[in-house]
């Protein structure tokens, strides 16, 4: 190519106009999102998980104002008043004590809607710390973990948290304890099963031949890379937590009273359900409907952040 | 396929030894001793007590004690019910919460693929989200709440099905509802969405094609290949029947195992928490191991490691 300059003459005629369709051709119509902006989008599409994620935000709402504004407090006895039906002054009647039974619902939602996210985030980061560390060392370390998490896991969680909650005595303290030593196995079982697909790729090394250490690679790019499937498997034990708590309510071992969750609700209304079924639906119908809020969230969650699924 | 099973024996053998030790030894973290002074007037009576049940000797020896005893099948003795033995206690309630939980597996197997498979393969579209729309109701709703929606709807409300006790077949109906519905919809996902994967396959589209009727296409090829991952879920499904039992039972006045645990938790009657629990654990252990097995042999594509 020895072509000179002054040999190529550019004139006008040489070039010609572009077609109007063309014009666009290279320009993205789509709004470029982030993954999560993607996933939102995704999950909107959703009617039954955005229903349900409505539903969580208005029982938040109510669980938080409705005890502040309401005159009557969640241990005020007044015994000329018990087990009053519905009213313009008990909206839920009252219980045999003559405590409101609306206020006592929204007391132990705090307590029950509290005691599910604290759980499932201690469980998050237990597993995500064991999980991850197991798929990244890999070897022998990773088969020695895993053995101790299948063994935590061929027992019912039942067993370990009727235990602990039995020899701690029942409180906020030891609830939350069994609750979460039960459940963070499922989440190690995940995130290793991410990270070991992970740490195979490019950009994690990419990011060794960079200089990056190994709990940067681990935290910073493989962790934040499997946060799709650990979202939906938190959000998932949120209901389950709930659950837990609620069965040992039932059985005796919740919190103590005057303090009432969901299940230890359900539980003293059970006692009087002959004479006064209202009592038992409340609490049931407040863990039933939260319960499946929360399930229609994980499924949506489960379907828009992963599009690989459906 | 020995090598595999020696191995896994090992591991539940492991676990068993690892939940009985840690069973003991929080129980042994209990604050308060269980010998209180309210029940044995006399310090002579006290001091028996202590005796008997090891009390006065170290940690570690009490451990010792227990273990062996443990290895001969020997689970202790209630502290609150005198002279009954916990053996006693399993041997009286087992029986009743393997009827109930016996009846409420088969209904949950049986009502679960009959479910999953209509959801599958049924043309229109309202029976399949019909049928996850219970599903999903199921999955959601607890046990116990459902056993006392039940109790609510059917007992005092209609008065069609009694709920105290087990003295009819009618007597079984609610508490068996009450136990199948959450494993009935896991087993409807899991054959669902089996049954729609194994529907795609070649051998199905080769018995279409070769002219075998459809009925017989899905009972012979399709079902008995969607199976697995439902065989899988039998091991926990065992779990959840038998811990599901404590408050189903409860509530229905069921004198099976499940209540008795339950009525043990609230008297703090440590000896029979503790063996139960470990019955419990070698009962599902166990059952884990043989649904592992049976689905690793039915299966060949997995592979025994």
């Amino acid at each position: 190519m020895d072509l000179k300059k002054d040999e190529l003459k550019l004139t006008p005629d040489l070039f010609e106009k572009l077609d109007e369709n063309e014009k666009n051709a290279e320009k993205i119509a789509y709004e470029s999102k982030t993954y999560f902006q993607d996933a939102w989008v995704r999950f909107k599409q959703n009617k039954l998980a955005l229903a349900g994620l409505c539903f969580i935000i208005f029982m938040v709402a109510c669980c938080i104002i409705i005890p502040i504004i309401s005159p009557y407090t969640y241990d005020g006895q007044d015994m000329t008043n018990s087990n009053a039906g519905m009213s313009m002054a008990h909206l839920m009647g009252t219980d045999k004590f003559g405590r409101d039974i609306l206020v006592r619902i929204m007391c132990g939602g705090r307590i029950s809607l509290s005691v599910g996210a604290i759980a499932a985030l201690i469980a998050l980061v237990i597993g995500i710390i064991y999980g991850g560390i197991s798929g990244y060392v890999g070897g022998k370390v990773d088969m020695v973990m895993m053995r101790f998490v299948d063994m935590m896991y061929s027992i019912p969680d039942m067993l370990y948290i009727i235990m602990i909650v039995v020899v701690l005595e029942p409180s906020m303290f030891s609830i939350l304890l069994g609750i979460s030593i039960s459940s963070w196995m499922g989440m190690a079982r995940q995130v290793r099963a991410q990270v070991m697909t992970l740490k195979e790729q490019e950009f994690s090394l990419a990011a060794f031949v960079l200089g990056a250490s190994k709990s940067r690679i681990l935290f910073k790019h493989l962790i934040i890379n499997s946060m799709g499937p650990i979202i939906v498997s938190v959000t998932m034990l949120v209901p389950s937590a709930i659950f837990n708590e609620a069965f040992l309510g039932f059985l005796g071992i919740g919190l103590s009273a005057p303090q009432a969750s969901w299940g230890t609700l359900a539980n003293d209304a059970r006692q009087i359900m002959m004479a006064y079924p209202m009592q038992v639906v409340w609490p049931v119908l407040a863990i039933c409907l939260t319960m499946l809020a929360l399930n229609f969230i994980g499924d949506g969650l489960g379907d828009a952040l992963d599009p690989k699924k459906k | 396929m020995a090598k595999y099973l020696l191995k896994r024996i090992l591991i539940g053998i492991v676990t068993l030894f690892v939940l009985s030790s840690v069973t003991f030894f929080l129980m042994k973290a209990t604050p308060g001793s269980p010998i209180s002074s309210e029940k044995y007037k006399t310090p002579e009576a006290m001091q028996a007590a202590i005796e008997k049940y090891h009390l006065d000797k170290p940690v570690i020896e009490q451990y010792g004690i227990y273990m062996n005893d443990l290895l001969h099948g020997n689970l202790g003795e209630s502290m609150v019910s005198e002279g009954r033995t916990v053996a006693y206690f399993i041997g009286n309630g087992f029986p009743v919460t393997a009827k109930v939980g016996s009846i409420a597996f088969v209904i949950a197997l049986v009502g679960g693929i009959s479910l999953g498979t209509a959801a599958a393969l049924s043309e229109k579209k309202w029976v399949s989200n019909l049928c996850m729309f219970v599903a999903t109701i199921g999955v959601s709703i607890p046990s116990f709440l459902i056993a006392m929606l039940l109790i609510l709807v059917f007992g005092v409300t209609l008065h069609i099905f009694p709920f105290v006790g087990l003295r009819t077949p009618a007597n079984y109906v609610m508490p068996v509802i009450a136990l199948s519905l959450y494993p009935i919809s896991m087993i409807s996902r899991l054959t669902r969405s089996s049954m729609i994967e194994v529907m795609k396959q070649d051998y199905i589209i080769l018995a279409r094609s070769k002219g075998t009727p459809y009925k017989k296409v899905v009972i012979k090829h399709a079902i008995k290949n969607a199976m697995l991952p439902v065989v899988t879920y039998a091991g926990p499904m065992f779990a959840f029947l038998l811990t599901g039992s404590f408050v189903v039972e409860t509530i229905f006045s069921i004198p099976g195992l499940g209540s008795t645990f339950t009525s043990c938790i609230m008297n703090r009657d440590y000896p029979v928490i503790m063996g139960v629990t470990i019955f419990l654990g070698i009962l599902i252990i166990t059952f884990n191991l043989i649904t592992d097995v049976i689905s690793a042999s039915i299966d060949p594509r997995i592979k025994l490691k």
